[in-house]
């Protein structure tokens, strides 16, 4: 287009001009149609873009509950089991099995085809696995746990396939739920051989002990003196049966060492024949001269003086005049060569019973009286001369199934009474005649005792001491506490049990006296409790006492601060499961009758810094009052125990009068079998849900 | 003279019925898209209605359950569990005001628990529908009656 003169400026000519307006135009519509198109088609899109995000959270939600249902019941079938200990999802547990533990999930999978779509066919599965690098087998301390015991977690993982086929052709799960519990491996019996030392801690020891009396031997000899175990108001019989390992110990804790501690033997343990907790004696008589008579009973001499003045007097009488009567030492002698020929002591020796039901007889009474005597000539427990507790039955029959050297541990002996009797005697047929022999017999005879009354007292006592010196024997009644606590001894048997040593937390070898952090101290290990409650109310609120069932039930061992109160009187709680219940720093009272369910059953009730008081009549379950507080346990009803009993005091004393009978029950023994139940948390400490991969 | 170019009227009504068509699609394409984007909106807050009570109940476990059923559970203490009665509609505008967004008051919402034991597992499925309002705008822009979400709750024993 060139500049021309009429058109200065190169411009289309004005027909061409109009063409050009008009496809502008139409160019322009164009291309706003195309651009609303553009828009509308975009908008589109994002309307169908968020109408498929909704459809797929929708789907998502719908696996996020079909993979939840399934966790519930994949926990609540391991829950389950861990619940039995025989179980093999306990048993996996308590191994620590690095291996997946498939869990069964019936019930989900049925229910998820409900909430599945109709083209949908879902499938589940699940599993539980240890994580190994999580399990703890030490303390906060750094004091190792017993065995299998620990804490641990466990991670459970349950995957979701929408569709069947995409799982068998290997595609990964639609969805995938994984959540992490906490659980806990605790040993409710741990093995023990009763005839060796347990060579590291395991917090259940007590258990070990039908009786077990950690400050026996102080309380022993602390007023009242011995009454924790000689008393006549308020006996006490350990009752045990089955196989000799299967039975409780008995310790008396503090014996040992010159420091025994002695049960008197009532009579239905002393047979005559000296098979029983009294030995025969190793002489039963023993003759003396008529000389050693003398020694014992001066007051003979005056009476021969008599009679030799008297034979002097119808000798000087008889004697022709002139004549010289013998002399006074000439009729001496001879009377006492007389005398010495006919006459001689007999001290008899009888080993008796330190307690009879009843002492009527002039025998009987005289025994009685010698015991007495010899009493008063005690002081402190040895003058205690009331019933031994019965440590291993009730009869004699009960030593041959429960043998005391497997039973007893420290020094406990049997104590009886030695009787020492004496009388004159005389040869029949002599020159002394029968009638005076006779009398002599009747004035001289006495018990031998070291309690003198008056002058002839005095030189009898003084007498028995010099002829004591003399043939080496002792001549006084006394009681004898130099045997162990066994039947069928003789002779000077060692006395005392083997005496154990106990382990501390960190597993070093303690006396059982030892207190404080390095102490033997039971059920340490608060890491492995099962529950922990502030008060006594909220062992129903978790279940484990359910007053409508009438059942304690257990698993492991619940902790509860406070003091702990176990039922009502005139209750009956059956325990189910294998645990216990404790008191931190209060004291237990039991008001109900406790009773097992079944034999595998058992219930500790433990108290470590309070006393265990029972008010029933019935209690099948064990007792443990030991640690740092008063560790009594008191009986206000005469009482059948069936477990085991611990304290720091046993305190007899104060108990109900009656019989108290303690049966050890034989499931907390076992000589090669640790016995540990698992708990597994409910509250879940990590989760992370992947979905939407399919 | 110069004879002006211009459109015969058949060319101009052949161009108007195209543009009225292009129009008229890109409007249908437009409502159509606003349906879809207003109904998936609505479905969202409807399946959060429906997940709430869900929720709650999953961690309230399986004996509040028993108990809620029975109609003995305390719903009293929580103005979430107020607004969860069983077996009664229930119009989320009647809760606590801020408990719930203001689109959600547009819902009303319908719980059931009913027994489902099985394979020795007790449990309880739960049956939440949540639908519009009556004469609100939900109900226009939300293309099901009703939204309905279940779930199963089994006893942890």
């Amino acid at each position: 287009m060139t500049p021309s003169p009429e058109r200065p400026f190169p411009c289309p000519a004005p027909g061409l001009m109009a063409g050009r307006r008009q496809g502008i135009v139409s160019a322009m519509v164009v291309l706003v149609i195309v651009v609303l198109a553009i828009l509308m088609v975009q908008f589109h899109q994002v309307a169908r873009q968020s109408q498929s995000t909704t459809l797929g959270l929708e789907q998502r939600e719908i696996a996020h509950q079909m993979v939840e249902v399934a966790m519930e019941e994949a926990f609540t079938r391991l829950l389950r089991e861990s619940l039995d200990a025989k179980s093999a999802g306990a048993a996996w547990m308590i191994r620590k099995d690095s291996q997946a533990y498939a869990l069964p999930t019936p019930f989900a999978s049925k229910k998820i085809q409900e909430l599945a779509r109709s083209n949908q066919d879902p499938v589940l599965e699940a599993d539980a696995t240890i994580i190994q690098s999580d399990f703890r087998a030490v303390d906060s301390r750094g004091n190792k746990y017993y065995g299998s015991e620990g804490v641990g977690s466990i991670r459970l993982s349950v995957r979701l396939w929408i569709l069947s086929s995409a799982r068998s052709n290997g595609r990964p799960p639609y969805a995938e739920l994984i959540r992490c519990h906490d659980y806990k491996v605790v040993s409710v019996r741990t093995k023990r051989d009763n005839g060796v030392e347990r060579n590291a801690y395991a917090q259940n020891f007590p258990l070990d002990y039908a009786l077990l009396v950690r400050k026996g031997f102080e309380e022993f000899n602390a007023s009242p003196f011995g009454k924790n175990l000689d008393n006549d108001a308020k006996r006490l019989v350990i009752a045990q049966t089955g196989a000799a390992d299967t039975q409780g110990k008995v310790l008396i804790g503090g014996t040992g060492s010159d420091k025994p501690v002695f049960l008197n033997v009532h009579e239905k343990f002393a047979p005559t024949d000296g098979s029983g907790l009294v030995p025969k004696p190793s002489k039963e008589t023993m003759q003396v001269t008529f000389d050693d008579c003398l020694v014992l009973f001066p007051k003979l001499k005056e009476e021969i003086k008599k009679a030799v003045d008297q034979a002097l007097g119808d000798l000087t009488a008889n004697t022709p005049e002139g004549a010289d009567p013998p002399s006074r030492e000439t009729v001496e002698s001879q009377i006492m060569e007389k005398l010495r020929a006919a006459l001689y002591g007999i001290f008899t020796f009888r080993h008796l019973p330190m307690v009879r039901d009843s002492y009527s007889g002039t025998d009987l009474e005289e025994e009685k009286r010698v015991i007495d005597l010899v009493a008063s000539k005690e002081s402190g427990a040895k003058a205690n001369t009331q019933r031994g507790i019965e440590i291993i039955g009730d009869s004699l029959a009960a030593f041959s199934s429960s043998p005391p050297d497997q039973i007893l541990e420290g020094d406990i002996r049997s104590r009886f009474l030695k009787r020492v009797d004496f009388r004159m005697e005389g040869k029949e047929g002599g020159e002394i005649d029968a009638a005076t022999i006779e009398k002599l017999k009747k004035d001289t005879a006495t018990y031998c005792t070291e309690a003198a009354e008056g002058d002839d007292g005095t030189a009898l006592v003084n007498g028995l001491r010099e002829l004591s010196q003399k043939y080496s024997t002792d001549l006084f009644s006394r009681f004898i506490a130099s045997y162990p606590y066994k039947t069928g001894l003789a002779g000077d048997p060692a006395p005392g049990f083997k005496t154990f040593s106990f382990r501390n937390v960190s597993g070093a070898a303690v006396p059982l006296e030892t207190s404080g952090d390095t102490g033997v101290q039971p059920f340490f290990h608060v890491n492995l409790r099962g529950k922990r409650m502030e008060t006594s109310d909220e062992l129903a609120a978790v279940g484990i006492i359910d007053a409508d069932k009438g059942t304690i039930n257990l698993n492991g061992y619940a902790d509860v601060q406070d003091s702990v109160t176990i039922g009502q009187a005139g209750q009956t709680l059956k325990v189910k499961g294998q645990g216990g219940i404790f008191s931190a720093k209060g004291s237990i009272t039991i008001n109900a009758n406790i009773v097992k369910e079944s034999d595998e059953d058992f219930c500790v009730f433990f108290t470590r810094k309070g006393n265990i008081v029972v008010n029933a009549d019935e209690v099948q379950a064990s007792l443990v009052a030991m640690g740092s507080g008063g560790g009594r346990i008191g009986f206000n009803k005469p009482v059948k125990v069936k477990g085991a009993v611990v304290a720091e005091y046993l305190s007899l004393d104060s108990w109900a009068a009656g019989t108290h009978t303690f049966t050890y029950d034989p499931v907390l023994k076992s000589r090669s079998q640790d016995l540990y139940v698992v708990n597994l948390g409910q509250s879940i400490t990590f989760q992370r849900l992947v979905d939407g991969i399919q | 003279m110069t004879r002006r170019r211009g459109f015969s009227l058949i060319e101009v009504l052949i161009a108007c019925f195209l543009l009225a068509v292009v129009l008229l699609s890109l409007l249908w394409m437009n409502r159509h898209s606003h349906l879809s984007s207003m109904d998936a909106y609505y479905e969202g807050i409807a399946m959060s209605v429906a997940r709430e009570p869900l929720e709650i109940f999953r961690g309230m476990g399986y004996a509040w359950l028993d108990l809620y059923r029975q109609g003995k559970a305390d719903l009293s203490g929580s103005p979430v569990l107020q607004a969860c009665p069983h077996g009664s509609w229930y119009n989320i505008a009647d809760a606590e005001e801020g408990l719930y967004p203001s689109e959600a008051c547009d819902l009303k919402r319908l719980i059931t628990v009913a027994p489902a034991d099985a394979d020795g597992m007790k449990g309880f499925q739960i049956t939440v529908d949540v639908a519009p309002a009556q004469q609100t705008r939900v109900d226009t822009w939300l293309s099901r009656d009703v939204v309905t979400l279940k779930s199963f709750v089994s006893e942890k024993k």
